[in-house]
């Protein structure tokens, strides 16, 4: 059996405060993203003090305020988590809180709170009105570019910095000046490029058509050439992070934080955890029952690394892992695909090869090396 | 459209996908793409260049386009060379026998022919 100690470190600690979105997103897989509910304070101290408890910390993680859109909890409540947050981490371990947003609700009041606690921000924006308004939109399907750009002013007004994740489609594909052009404009000096994927309840994506997997390379070869000419580079996280693992050739053993197990802890507005990806949270499957592993009220991590769900998932995702590392060259780089992913697109965590490995990882590790081998060349 | 081995006209919605449509423009106006801002602003950056050290490097600009254009499945033709003509914007375009024309200037320009106007934006190929 898998002991307490065998597990973790924890590096990141997601916490849905409430499974509400303003936005409703095209391709979103959040199950429930209408229901208003959140977690109340009692939940969140009962969280933080099993997060502390559990053996898990031990080292800095990053807390990340995530899905629905944590925003329409006012900043107020975060700033009596962050006080719940430092009363019960008695070690002072660092604790670094993120925030992934919408941007749409950024109002003074949020940037007096992210800059005195100098939280993280990241913005979701899909580009130019013809781009980001195409899927993500109000309730009534309206566009919302507009308020996501006066929210980014509002950051940057007050000098709070921020990056951008960016989803791409396959109309996407076709644009990537007119996509640098939108992040110089608005002063984005980092983006990450997430693929639309098939996960929970959108069961297709526009990328997984053929023909796709040519264009996105175009697409990011000629993305990455104008973010390389750009002066300051405009930075792109997957392709800081192909370098990262080019320059210091990671450890075919070394595995990713989704595939490791309480590496990523997943937490919802009513306590109830799971780990590896996090979108697996909220979500079953007939063959596994709930992907929610136990709740912070009732269980400890020792039994739940005892319960048969866990001992069925953790063995599955092992395997794929183990897979991976056998049949897959870019496995020294990448440290094995996304289970959330293989789970949604295979129906099977001991599987391999997902729409994310051959965009996410392959295409863009591909590019990036052929960058540098460009760039050494003239060098 | 393709559709199968023939061609049709596009529906509604597939059009307001093709073309950029915004409150108060030209609905009879049809704009697949135009020249992305940060390459209109590397041309005048060439010509300030050219004009204060006389090294902006037109070539390098044209080569640059072409990029961008074969990148948007227009690929300027073999052999083909790129000028650079300067007027007034309320001179009379000679178009000659040009494969393409892409207004640079920060002014709409009107190109004519017996049959056909053509308003071509800042920025527009």
């Amino acid at each position: 059996m898998t002991s307490a100690g065998q597990v973790g470190p924890l590096e990141l600690l997601v916490i849905q405060p409430t499974p509400f979105c303003n936005l409703d997103c095209s391709y979103c897989y959040l199950p429930d993203r209408s229901n208003k509910r959140k977690m109340t304070l009692e939940t969140l101290e009962k969280t933080f003090n099993w997060v502390f408890s559990s053996g898990l910390v031990r080292q800095p993680f990053t807390l990340l305020w995530h899905a629905g859109e944590p925003m329409v909890l006012p900043a107020s409540f975060y700033e009596q988590a962050t006080l719940a947050l430092e009363r019960c981490n008695v070690s002072a371990f660092e604790v670094t809180q993120s925030f992934q947003t919408n941007a749409t609700l950024v109002n003074d009041a949020w940037c007096e709170f992210i800059r005195r606690r100098s939280v993280q921000v990241g913005v979701s924006v899909d580009g130019p009105d013809f781009l980001n308004d195409r899927h993500r939109v109000t309730r009534k399907g309206g566009g919302t570019l507009e308020n996501v750009l006066r929210g980014m002013r509002m950051l940057r007004d007050h000098h709070i910095p921020f990056d951008v994740i960016t989803v791409l489609t396959s109309t996407s594909l076709d644009y990537p000046d007119e996509l640098f052009d939108f992040y110089i404009e608005h002063a984005v000096t980092s983006v990450a490029f997430n693929v639309e994927e098939i996960e929970g309840p959108h069961v297709t994506s526009s990328l997984s058509g053929s023909g796709i997997e040519p264009r996105f390379r175009r697409f990011y070869s000629r993305f990455m050439d104008l973010a390389l000419a750009s002066d300051p580079p405009l930075r792109v996280r997957e392709f800081d992070s192909a370098y990262n693992s080019i320059s210091h050739h990671q450890q075919p053993d070394t595995r990713t934080q989704e595939c490791r197990p309480f590496a990523i802890l997943n937490v919802d507005y009513e306590g109830n955890f799971s780990t590896y990806s996090p979108e697996l949270l909220g979500l079953t499957s007939p063959r596994h029952g709930s992907f929610a592993l136990g709740n912070v009220a009732r269980d400890t991590l020792e039994s739940v690394l005892a319960i048969p769900r866990f001992v069925v998932l953790d063995d599955e995702i092992r395997r794929g892992v183990d897979m991976c590392q056998e049949t897959c060259r870019y496995f020294p780089f990448c440290g094995g695909g996304p289970p959330g992913n293989k789970f949604f697109e295979n129906g099977d965590f001991a599987t391999t090869e997902t729409l994310s490995c051959r965009l996410h990882k392959k295409a863009t590790f591909d590019v990036a090396l052929d960058k540098l081998e460009k760039m050494k060349a003239v060098m | 459209m393709a559709e199968g081995s023939g061609w049709r006209a596009p529906h509604n919605d597939e059009l307001a996908n093709l073309t950029l449509t915004k409150p108060g423009s030209d609905p009879a106006c049809c704009c697949l793409f135009s020249v992305p801002v940060h390459m209109r602003n590397r041309f005048w950056a060439m010509l300030n260049e050219e004009a204060a050290k006389g090294t902006g490097d037109f070539d390098e600009f044209s080569e640059d386009l072409a990029n961008f254009l074969t990148f948007k499945e227009l690929p300027p033709p073999k052999d083909s060379v790129s000028e650079l003509l300067i007027q007034s914007p309320d001179g009379k375009v000679e178009t000659g026998d040009v494969w393409a024309l892409i207004n640079f200037g920060e002014e709409p320009v009107l190109l004519t022919w017996p049959q056909l106007q053509l308003r071509l934006g800042p920025g527009e190929p």
